[in-house]
């Protein structure tokens, strides 16, 4: 599930970039227990990263309590429609996944 | 014509000057700041943040970041629902107008993992301001705090009440 990509919408208007991300993610927090009763051991995105065009313009750490299957929003100045956004994370697990997607024009 | 003509080149000259002067002055104090800053100790480690990010309470977090916030909504925006039903997915849009802020921060002050993250304003092409959907465990204030990475920082802070908390982090 966690192998899914990165969905991105990029949108172009007035010279802003609205970036809508979702990521999939199960986002374990380390404090869950199974039906067991057994800890269910922390499983986490840990550093977001941004690029576009080769340059790093997003750069985060999270925890665990950001949510399951995290969804960010955020706004870019100086990009054009056509300009590819690459969204990467890398987990605690050392997992990573990296995805892109074009800034579209808004209509 | 409202102006001599050499008293206006005399004005355009002067404008000059000055614009050049301020440029200058800029050139100048970008690496003097960059010197104030490892001067005082200002550059945060990878370590300090594991620390952060690790505490369990807010006065440990803000400790291992080495600041001191004060309360400052001009600076600092947030909002978030007053009331949220489930935990496990609460929206919080928070940014700032701060232009000294390097870091953003967004924190559950009751959460086991206080920090939930961190998001370096580095790049100009970045706007300061986010919408992120975050776990909360019980009713809690929601911090969003900026850091100038010179041991500065300025925070704003909301009660949220939640009905169904998330086991989280």
């Amino acid at each position: 599930m966690s192998d899914d990509a990165t969905l991105i919408r990029a949108r172009h208007r007035d010279g802003r970039t609205q970036v809508k991300v979702l990521m999939s993610h199960p986002m374990e927090s380390g404090h869950r227990k199974d039906e067991g009763g057994q800890t269910l051991p922390a499983w986490f995105i840990r550093e977001v990263e941004v690029r576009c065009r080769d340059r790093l313009v997003l750069k985060a750490r999270w925890g665990p309590s950001v949510s399951r299957n995290p969804y960010l929003e955020f706004t870019l100045r100086g990009f054009e429609v056509g300009d590819r956004i690459v969204v990467r994370w890398l987990d605690n697990r050392g997992r990573q996944r990296e995805d892109g997607a074009l800034i579209q024009a808004l209509t | 014509m409202r102006w001599p003509p050499d008293a206006s080149r005399r004005l355009l000259l002067r404008q000059g000057l000055a614009v050049g002067a301020l440029l200058q002055g800029l050139a100048l104090s970008l690496p003097r700041r960059a010197q104030a800053a490892a001067a005082a100790g200002g550059a945060l480690t990878t370590a300090d943040w594991d620390a952060a990010f690790g505490a369990d309470r807010l006065a440990t977090a803000l400790q291992a970041l080495k600041v001191e916030p004060v309360e400052s909504p001009e600076s600092v925006s947030l909002r978030v629902q007053d009331l949220a039903e489930n935990g496990a997915a609460v929206p919080v849009l928070f940014g700032t107008v701060w232009p000294e802020a390097r870091w953003l921060l967004l924190a559950v002050e009751r959460n086991p993992n206080v920090l939930s993250a961190a998001f370096e304003l580095q790049d100009p092409a970045l706007e300061p301001h986010f919408d992120l959907r975050i776990k909360m465990a019980e009713t809690s204030a929601v911090l969003a705090i900026a850091l100038d990475g010179h041991g500065h920082a300025r925070y704003a802070r909301r009660e949220v009440t939640v009905i169904l908390g998330s086991c989280v982090g």
